[in-house]
């Protein structure tokens, strides 16, 4: 079930509301953990490289998602502050430029056709599409208000963009894809992950509906999903959990010895059994 | 914005496993059929083909109202 949205029937008019406050927020952006401060609106470049208006590389029903979740109309927009060395759409997701322009009225246009073919979401994910949250506004304002929205986000965003998008999205599916920072600087080259992440998974459990989302990587079942699993526990209890096990060696994933190959059947066995070790919600 | 074809990335590993993103719907009946074991596809797939039913009620409706219109 899916938990309502606050003010459902005024979605539309909230997203249209913030739009002028997030575009303004470009000016010094400090939507994410990076607080590059830079004026993207000038087309500055932090350490995701966006600039003011986002590019889309795949709008499309998609079916690979979680089972409540699907068929979702999932729309990739380009452009991410995380650099994971495995990530499956590297060059569209490290470079903001890569994809088409599309209006949000367009955008919404195809959403829309999607829903009304059997669709049962609407997906943003990238990417990274918190970085885009004046394009979010913008779409969502144009959706109809009985559309489940899911955000689906790496986490990284800051109390700015989380008062931006509050209220918004019927569930965020969020990544907790490192159990501890020196993992995530070696493999994402992002600082500080754990707490961020912890942060917002925090908020997001209180806000909306919840899927933690962790994509297990060979080698690093005790170092990443071990501890994930343990937090989630201690933390959020009952959290619907999804456990990703299709790792497949994409990207850079070569530079780093032990994501060269995919995950083998001692992994998946041993990552099972810690998810029964700490009675987490795995869903499918 | 030029309509794109969908996209999916499949990756068939020695040991006969399969790997795939970005699954339409179409794939993921595909998918189930070159592996009818694995659960995830199995699963995915029995939501596609539901999908896939309802898109041909609404194509049907759409051209008897057509139809209706014409006469």
């Amino acid at each position: 079930m899916f938990r309502r949205v606050e003010l459902r029937n005024g979605r539309s008019r909230l997203a249209a509301s913030r739009i002028s406050t997030a575009r303004a927020a470009l000016a010094k952006c400090t939507l994410c953990a990076h607080h590059c401060r830079v004026n993207r609106l000038l087309n500055q470049r932090g350490q995701c490289g966006a600039g003011p208006v986002p590019r889309i590389h795949l709008a499309q029903v998609e079916m690979a998602d979680e089972l409540e979740l699907i068929p979702t109309f999932g729309i990739a927009l380009s452009g991410c502050n995380m650099r994971c060395a495995f990530c499956i759409t590297g060059a569209q997701s490290w470079e903001p430029f890569a994809g088409e322009l599309i209006t949000p009225g367009d955008l919404a246009c195809l959403a829309k056709d999607a829903l009304a073919n059997g669709a049962r979401t609407v997906t943003f994910h990238g990417g990274e599409p918190t970085l885009h949250i004046p394009f979010l506004l913008e779409t969502v304002a144009e959706l109809p208000t009985d559309a489940k929205l899911v955000l689906k986000t790496n986490a990284l965003c800051t109390a700015t963009a989380r008062k931006l998008l509050v209220g918004l999205f019927d569930v965020w599916c969020a990544d907790y894809k490192f159990g501890n920072d020196d993992c995530a600087e070696r493999l994402a080259t992002v600082q500080n992950y754990t707490r961020t992440v912890r942060e917002n998974l925090l908020w997001a459990a209180a806000h909306t509906d919840l899927i933690v989302r962790h994509l297990l990587m060979p080698g690093h079942i005790d170092c990443c999903w071990a501890p994930v699993a343990e937090w989630l526990a201690a933390n959020l209890p009952g959290a619907k959990v999804s456990l990703r096990t299709g790792f497949w060696p994409a990207w850079q994933s070569y530079l780093h010895a032990e994501l060269r190959g995919t995950i083998n059947q001692n992994e998946l066995e041993k990552a099972v059994e810690i998810a029964r070790k700490f009675k987490l919600n795995l869903i499918e | 914005m030029q309509r794109r074809q969908a996209e999916t990335d499949i990756l068939i590993l020695p040991d006969g496993r399969v790997l795939a993103q970005n699954i339409t719907p179409v794939m993921a009946i595909v998918l189930s059929q070159l592996n009818p074991a694995d659960r995830q596809f199995g699963l995915r797939r029995a939501v596609a083909l539901r999908l896939a039913k309802r898109q041909a009620i609404t194509n049907r409706s759409r051209t008897h109202t057509h139809k209706r219109t014409a006469k």
